[in-house]
């Protein structure tokens, strides 16, 4: 009885039957996987901070106008009015918008396919975040703080830190499928 | 693995390796029962709890998972079904001890437990024999899976696909997986079932491919996907070409059993003997197809011109529960018994030396 130690010959032979596949593990593609699973869950992270933003902001408002209506400042109707949209102001501000780029993200992250709407939108939430943590430093110096603001900036920093991880993954998550697309065709980056 | 592969495939590589049809028949039985002999059906012929070579589904459902029902778990399951390939092996992405201690129960071929669990079964009869088959097949099905709750090893997310090879060309398709039992797996819609994602790293649900249904166990399937602890790398499985090395690693194996070859070591496959039918095998292995008992059956009947009756869980029992204390142990069911402890007893063994807990501690069998 003939035994092989090797299995290249048979391996051949599995090939012919067109069952034989590598594993695309070179580095490119692994870190393309990898910045599409960051991108992912960075998209992820923003819709969640945004669900929060919207519950926080929404206690926020209810608390004032509940104050508002025991100090008999304000008519029932209006308090009710007003409640309802500061929700809808919340919502298109805290999830619409965060929305719009957790689902361009994850589009891209599976299909390949540039996008640029989400980008815009995470733009427009990184300036925001910026805002929000220099206004806080600004209050600090001048004004003073207390723990609800600490708590504010521990929430608008974390929001601001997984803001700029989805723009930096998306962008190199282009710069990596350009370089393989590149390679695959090979064309010229 | 499935029946069609532990028993019928088991019974043509036992056959192929020069065993008459009466012992391949307790071969492919013994192989077989691996997959059948729970702690329910030992009570029934009040058999010992600890040759049990498999869990029910009823009784994961009880399963505890604190250390020493995890231990429980781990015994049955990296002993029978998930052999790991390389119990010191490090890994390359940098983790914990705990962690590390895991990755090294992943299962794999060629290792050295799965020389020693052929080496073990020479000369304790073909329900050992059989035994060991089953063990062996598993390494090649069960590859980069675990006999131990793991999320970290075990889970598979949403990239996982399957390669469908068409006309010469390579075309891949993302599986979607359904919680429903109820459901069957569907090849044509590439829809199969699964376990319930749970977070929890010990969960039952985590354990050896369950977060992957019964997928991996289909001969046809070929696949990518990206395990946890592969940090990004993709794992590629061709299972009609390692099926194939399993099938000629039995055989090699077998022939070692029968004492045809004196030496067995690993990485040596007898693709001689099955030369003549390699097309055949190849065709059998490559349908897609849920259960390739039919297939199988009729490729072993034609090798040795016998009648293979369907597998009968039942068939020795009557033997062993007839039989008194002191002659239990000449009985099929009562060699088999023997040979799981023993195999059990070693896994075990080698798995608390290698400075694992994962398993716990058993007496030495084999010294016995």
């Amino acid at each position: 009885m003939k035994l092989r130690k090797e299995y290249k010959e048979h391996d051949y032979l599995i090939n012919t039957y067109g069952s034989f596949t590598e594993a695309r593990n070179d580095k490119a593609h692994v870190d393309e996987r990898r910045y599409a699973g960051i991108l992912k869950l960075t998209a992820d992270g923003t819709l969640i901070m945004g669900i929060w933003s919207l519950i926080k902001g929404y206690m926020e408002t209810l608390s004032d106008m509940g104050s508002e209506l025991i100090a008999g400042g304000i008519p029932v109707l209006i308090a009710i009015f007003g409640s309802v949209f500061a929700f809808a102001l919340f919502f298109v501000i805290g999830i619409s918008f965060r929305y719009m780029i957790w689902r361009g993200a994850c589009k891209e992250a599976d299909s390949g396919r540039k996008r640029n709407g989400y980008i815009a939108c995470a733009i427009i939430f990184l300036a925001y975040g910026l805002y929000e943590v220099a206004s806080f430093i600004y209050r600090a110096v001048w004004k003073g703080t207390d723990a609800q603001d600490v708590l504010r900036l521990i929430f608008d920093a974390t929001s601001l830190i997984i803001v700029c991880e989805l723009i930096a993954s998306a962008f190199r998550l282009r710069k990596v499928r350009d370089e393989l697309e590149a390679a695959e065709t090979g064309g010229n980056l | 693995m499935q029946m069609d592969f532990h028993y019928y495939a088991t019974y043509a590589a036992a056959y192929l390796a020069g065993y008459s049809h009466e012992e391949s028949m307790v071969i492919c039985y013994s192989a077989q029962f691996v997959d059948e002999c729970s702690k329910t059906f030992l009570k029934s012929i009040k058999g010992p709890l600890s040759a049990a070579t498999t869990q029910l589904q009823e009784e994961m459902a009880d399963a505890r998972t604190d250390l020493l029902g995890l231990q429980d778990i781990t015994r049955i399951w990296a002993s029978f079904h998930f052999l790991p390939r390389d119990l010191h092996r490090n890994p390359k992405v940098r983790c914990s001890r705990a962690y590390r201690r895991k990755y090294r129960l992943i299962c794999g071929p060629n290792g050295e437990l799965a020389a020693e669990t052929v080496r073990l079964a020479r000369g304790k009869g073909l329900e050992a024999a059989g035994l060991a088959m089953h063990v062996i097949a598993d390494t090649w099905a069960h590859q980069y899976f675990a006999g131990t709750p793991s999320i970290v090893i075990n889970n598979v997310n949403e990239y996982f696909y399957e390669i469908i090879c068409r006309d010469g060309m390579k075309e891949e398709y993302k599986i979607r997986f359904n919680h429903n039992p109820a459901t069957a797996d569907d090849p044509e819609k590439m829809e199969y079932t699964n376990t319930i994602f749970q977070s929890s790293e010990n969960s039952v649900m985590n354990l050896g491919h369950g977060r992957a249904g019964h997928f991996p166990d289909y001969s046809y399937a070929r696949y990518r996907y990206m395990p946890a602890w592969a940090d990004y790398n993709e794992v590629v499985k061709d299972n009609p070409a390692d099926y194939l090395r399993a099938f000629t690693q039995m055989i090699y194996a077998l022939k070692y059993l029968r004492g045809d070859i004196e030496e067995f070591d690993t990485e040596k496959y007898d693709m001689d003997t099955i030369a003549p039918y390699r097309d055949e095998i190849l065709g059998i292995l490559c349908k897609r197809q849920v259960d390739a008992c039919a297939d199988w059956k009729a490729f072993a009947e034609k090798l040795s011109g016998c009648t293979i009756g369907d597998f009968d869980i039942n068939k020795y029992k009557d033997e062993y529960m007839a039989a008194d204390k002191d002659s239990r142990n000449k009985t099929v069911i009562g060699r088999f018994i023997l040979a799981a402890m023993s195999q059990k007893s070693m896994v075990t063994n080698r798995i608390y030396k290698s400075g694992n807990r994962a398993a716990g501690y058993s007496i030495d069998i084999g010294e016995k």
